[in-house]
This record gives C-alpha cells, structure tokens and sequence, in this order.
C-alpha cells in the first residue's frame, strides 16, 4: 500500500511537465484559432454554437466553424454573453481584420469584440 | 477656341456631341460611333478606373493584287515582293505571296510602322515556307543504290594507305552515318519575322524576331509574336530573308488590341490627383468625372470640381466661394470654405453646400431609416439621427456633465473595481468558487466523479447566479473516499477575460485538467486536491480543493496519494436562464 502512495507522489510529479506542454500547446492552438477567426470576411447564419476550448466553438450555415473568445459587455452587448445568446439561423457578419463581430439576432444587432491573441 | 454646353446629360464640344453621362459611367462619342465606359467607383464615388471593351484593329497583308490600294497604304514593300506563286500561297483563293531571296535582291519584305500606346498589347503574324530542293529521303540503302558508299570507300582507302591502318567496314558504316546525319540536319534558312519598338522620342527599347525554323520546309509555319506595350510610341514589323534561298511569306498581319482599363486616377485624401500612379491611355476622349464623381474643369486650364453649387480646389482643399449653407446647423460652427467637414476619408458633397445636411424624413418612428444625399444610412432612435454607414466605424460620444453625487458615484464604483480586480483581493478571494461532493476509487489506477456548484465572482460575466457542472477523473496511486469539496480557482490571466465558458474542460477539444491529491484518512479523510487547467489564451487556471468525508488509509499508514487527469462539463447555469 506504501508502494501505491508512491506511485501517487510519482504521477504528481510526472503531470507537471506535461502541464507546462499542454499550456504550450493551446497557446499555439489559440493563436491559430484566431487568424483564421480574425481574417474572415463573415456575412452568414449560424448553424450551432458550443463551448469550444474554454471559448466558442461557431459553426456557420456556409460550413465554416470558428473558434474564439468574445467579450461580454454591457454597452456593446447589453452583457449578453454571446454562448447562451446565438442561436441557429441568426446572423453574424464581420469584415475580414475587424475586431468586431455583429450578431443579429430578430431585431436586435449585438456587437461583440473578442481577445487577441 | 471650343466651347462647352451640356443639355442634362447630353455633353456637347463645339456643338457636336462629346459625350452622354450616367450613373454608371457615360457613352463616348467618338468616331462617328458611341465607346461605353464603366466607372469604377470607391465609397466617396471617387472615380479609380474607366473600364472600356477592348478595341482591335487588325491589318493584314494578303499580297493579293486585288487588295493592292488598300495594303500598299498600309504596309511598305507590297509591291516589290509580291510574286504570283499559287503552291506557295496561303490565302483562300488567292495566288500571291511576298518572295524573299538576299541573292535576287529580296532581302526585306512587307513592312508596316504603326503608333502605339502604352497598355496596347500587339500580335503580329505571318506564315512562312521553304523549299528544300533535296527532297531525298537519305539512308545507307540509298548510299548502296547510288554507288555513294563505293566511292567513300575508295576514297578512304586511297586516304589509308597514308594512315598506320586500313580503313576497316565499321569505321566506313560511321563515316556514311556521319554524312547522312549532317545532310540531314541542313538547317531552315535565316528568314524571320521581326518587330522593334521605339519610344515617343524615336528612342528603340525593345526588339525581337521570330525564326523560320525547319517546320517551314516545303510547309508552311506560322510565326506569332504577343508584344505587350509599356510605353507610348511605335511598332515597326517587318519580313526578313538572309540567304540565297527561295522563302515565301504570305498572310503577314499585325493587330493591335487596346486595353480593357483606359484610365487610372489616384487620389490624395482632398482630391488632389497624383499622377505618377494613374493611367490614361491615349487617343480616346479623356473622362474628366474623377474626385466625388464630379466633373474636372481641366479643359479651361484650371484644377477645379464643379459641384454645381460651389467649385472645388483639391490643390488647397478648400471652396472658392463662401458656403450658400453656411448657417445650416449643422455647419453654423464650421468655416464656410471648408470642405467635406474636414473629413475627406468620411464625406463626400453631393452639391457643394453640405456632406449630409438633411433630414427629409417628417415625423420619424425610432428604427426609420433614410438614406442621405451623400450616400449615408441614418437610423432614427431616441430622438435623433445616427450615421449608419461609412467605411469607418462611428464612434458616437456623448458628453454629460455628472452632478457632485453622481461623480462621487463613479469614482467609488471605479475605485472598488479596481480593488475588487487587484492582485492582492484576487490571491484572498478567488475568481472561481465551487461546492460540491464526489467520490475517488483509486487503487494503482482508477477514477472518481464529482458534482458541483460553480460561482464566477470577477469578469465581465460575474453571477451570483451558480452553474452545475460535473467532473469525472481518471489518476494513478491510492485514494478510495467520498467528500464534500469545498473549491477555489484562479484565471492566471487579466480579469476582462474571464468567462463562464472557463468552467468546461473538454477532452474532446484537447484540454484537460491536471490534478493531484493528498490527505490524511483513517475512515474519516480530510485532503488537498490541487489543479491545473492549461487554456489557448496562454495563460492557465490553478485551482485548490479542500476535501472533508471519509476514506479509507492506505494500509497502515493512514495517508492516501493520488494524482491524474479530469473533465469538466456545465450541465446547467442559471445565469443563462436569467438572460
């Protein structure tokens, strides 16, 4: 049994490394996410929205699917956070290289800016 | 002198129709025909690029007599290379052809010069033959048939008796080869057909030439040249025979094609045209619609846009005369020759008095909207119009005087913000609190799952408001017990950036939360479980759980170890359910 709390002890140790690879990882991951996010020209429905990656995860009605990090705020958004918000058939639009992208929703147009990475 | 009139949008130069404008560009009088032009336009309705079908003007020379006026004017040396030679002719129905021998005389053909201009792209043409007289298929047999083979033998032998040794059979068999192969490869005479271009000050920069090659032999070839002009000038084309041998040259055409784009304007911000960057090519009438779409007075020698209510000076940026509308309110605080607001990137001026100075709309319901004189989309909402449009994203601020109590108001709100987010209230209150229970069964390997309430307390989507969420883990050691946990959990990055979504850890998308676990259990257990969770943002979230139930010790030593990987997923929030 004291051989067991060892082994414990050992994959402590062990997951620190692979942490710090992990982190490097998405860092990588996120930078890609976003120049493909942030160079296009978006004017299309959403077809679905999901937590993606500690972010959203957009899946548009033209195929494309995005991943990025939209902030929520109260004067662009009505703090609105954009996951719980968009649904099938509304419509996104944003111009390639903006940092912001529209969601229209019925009437309402809400305007969400998004980290950079 | 010439004179201008117009008649709305009939345009008329000395009273003739010059030309006919319209929305999308105007139609050219020109050559007792109309040239359609298309005006392509950037948001201002600066006019960039005049758009035109391409014109091609085709000139050949068929040598025929029958065409003989008509080529001579258009072509040099027609008349002293045409030669009446049927087999050798390429037009239908036609006999003759241009005859080229250096030895008779005939060293050059038709010729023809023409003007060019820059963006013209030329192609020149000819067909072209020769005759080969020995139309002798060689071989070694036909070495055999004609005795050849004996006489290079004698020859070599008799050569031999000088040499240390005999010729022998093969070294005779590589000689025929040898002659066969270089009667063979007898090459095409140096015929071509040949351009030069020369500059507007007669300055030659470019020239080339086409070769007769050995397809021309007792067939003809065709020579085709593509020249793409890049400066105003001339062409010369002509036919060339070098040799004394007998080449035919029939067909020669030249055509020229002009270019789809016939006019380039560039632009400083105030109109001011740069010329080093723009195009125009010639002998076509010159568009004089460019800045804001509005008409360049050039032609009476000055740099001015008539706007119809004012003219323009891009070189100053500035009206000439004071603005009819100048006490309009949406000016009253403006020079009354200052133009486009100062703002020549936003406004254009659809008259010369104003960008965007009315509101035609009576009585409008919020959410109406109407489109401007200049081009821009206004919204009607609480009681005013707000710009829509524009290639720049208006930035709309209102300016409020806050009373004493109102001021004290923000400042106290920013500065408990600011304490709320520093670094010192975030290591003693955490970003992210949870409480929950689970269960661990690890024995060597093994899991454990978990269910918990999840608070947000910083960022811009904070609630007091839980999330459920669920965590299933997998690890290695020993920690069999069931506990309530009690959670917090820190965002390593700014606070801005904190969000609810941060509470999912999915494999699914490569994420992953670390863990590992320690305590003291002897059927009661009271632990530590500490954690990492690594995000794309570049920054990771630590987290630290104290765990209080019971569990069973690692034999008897009343400790248990145990370290692993889990996933988190929200089932519910009752933030979501609030929006």
């Amino acid at each position: 049994m004291k051989g067991l709390l060892i082994v414990g002890i050992f994959i402590i140790i062990l997951l620190v490394p692979i942490g710090i690879w992990m982190q490097m990882q998405g860092k990588e991951r996120g930078r890609r996410h976003f120049e493909t996010f942030y160079s296009a020209e978006i004017d299309s429905h959403i077809e679905s929205v999901r937590i993606a990656y500690k972010g959203t995860g957009m899946k548009l009605s033209d195929g494309r699917e995005f991943v990025f990090y939209p902030f929520t705020d109260q004067d662009l958004n009505e703090g609105n956070i954009f996951n719980y918000t968009a649904e099938k058939e509304d419509k996104v639009v944003k111009k390639a290289y903006s940092d912001t992208l529209y969601l229209i929703k019925n009437d309402k147009k809400l305007a969400y800016t998004f980290k950079k990475f | 002198m010439k004179n201008y009139a117009e008649r709305g949008e009939f345009m008329f130069e000395s009273g003739q129709l010059d030309y006919i404008i319209h929305e999308e560009g105007r139609a050219a009088y020109e050559n007792s025909a109309f040239q359609y032009e298309f005006f392509v336009k950037d948001h201002l309705g600066n006019v960039r690029q005049v758009v035109r079908a391409p014109q091609s003007n085709l000139r050949v020379a068929t040598m025929e007599p029958e065409h003989a006026v008509e080529e001579e004017e258009l072509f040099q040396s027609i008349k002293e290379s045409r030669q009446g030679a049927a087999e050798h002719n390429k037009t239908p129905g036609g006999y003759a052809t241009a005859w080229l021998n250096a030895d008779r005389g005939r060293i050059l053909g038709p010729s023809r010069s023409q003007e060019i201009q820059e963006g013209d792209s030329i192609e020149i043409g000819v067909f072209g033959k020769y005759v080969d007289p020995k139309k002798i298929r060689l071989s070694p047999a036909t070495f055999a048939r004609t005795g050849m083979d004996r006489k290079i033998i004698r020859t070599l032998g008799e050569y031999g008796q000088n040499l240390a040794a005999a010729p022998n059979e093969f070294a005779i068999a590589n000689v025929i080869a040898l002659v066969i192969g270089e009667l063979n490869q007898k090459p095409a005479p140096e015929a071509y057909m040949a351009y030069a271009l020369y500059d507007s000050d007669s300055n030659l920069y470019e020239q080339g030439k086409v070769v007769l090659s050995k397809k021309a032999r007792n067939k003809h070839e065709e020579l085709v040249q593509k020249i793409a002009i890049k400066k105003d000038g001339y062409i010369e084309t002509f036919l060339v025979n070098e040799t004394s041998e007998n080449v035919w040259f029939d067909q020669f055409r030249v055509m020229s094609t002009g270019p789809i784009i016939v006019q380039e304007t560039h632009y400083d911000p105030w109109g001011l045209e740069i010329k080093e960057l723009g195009f125009q090519y010639g002998g076509i009438k010159v568009n004089p619609y460019l800045y804001n779409s509005k008409e360049a007075i050039g032609h009476l020698g000055i740099e001015l846009y008539d706007y119809g209510a004012r003219m323009y000076d891009p070189v100053i940026g500035r009206w000439s005369v004071v603005d009819p509308l100048a006490d309009h309110p949406k000016q009253i605080g403006m020079s009354p020759y200052s133009a486009f607001w100062n703002n020549p990137i936003r406004y254009n001026d659809p008259d010369g008095r104003c960008p965007e100075c009315e509101e035609n709309v009576i009585d409008p319901t919020d959410g109406q909207s109407y489109t401007s004189t200049g081009g821009a989309d206004y919204t009607f909402g609480n009681g005013e119009w707000t710009r829509q449009g524009g290639m720049l994203n208006e930035v709309t601020v209102t300016a409020q005087k806050p009373s004493l109590l109102e001021k004290g108001y923000y400042r106290g709100q920013a500065a408990a913000q600011d304490a709320w987010n520093s670094p010192l209230a975030r290591a003693y209150v955490p970003d992210f609190v949870s409480v929950g229970g689970g269960f661990t069964g690890i024995a060597l390997v093994g899991g454990g799952t978990s269910l918990e309430a999840n608070w947000v307390l910083r960022g811009p989507e904070a609630s007091l408001l839980p999330a459920i969420t669920t965590t299933q883990s997998v690890g290695g050691g020993y920690s069999i017990d069931a506990t309530l946990n009690i959670g917090r959990a820190n965002y390593l990055g700014p606070v801005n950036e904190i969000s609810r979504s941060m509470l999912q850890t999915s494999i699914g998308d490569g994420q992953a939360t670390i863990w590992g676990s320690g305590g003291v259990a002897a059927g009661g257990k009271i632990g530590v479980t500490g954690s990492y969770t690594p995000t794309d943002g570049g920054y990771g979230i630590v987290g630290g759980q104290l765990n209080i139930g019971a569990g069973l010790p690692a034999g008897p030593l009343p400790a248990n170890a145990a370290g692993g990987v889990s996933n988190t997923f929200i089932l519910y929030d009752f933030h979501k359910k609030r929006k």
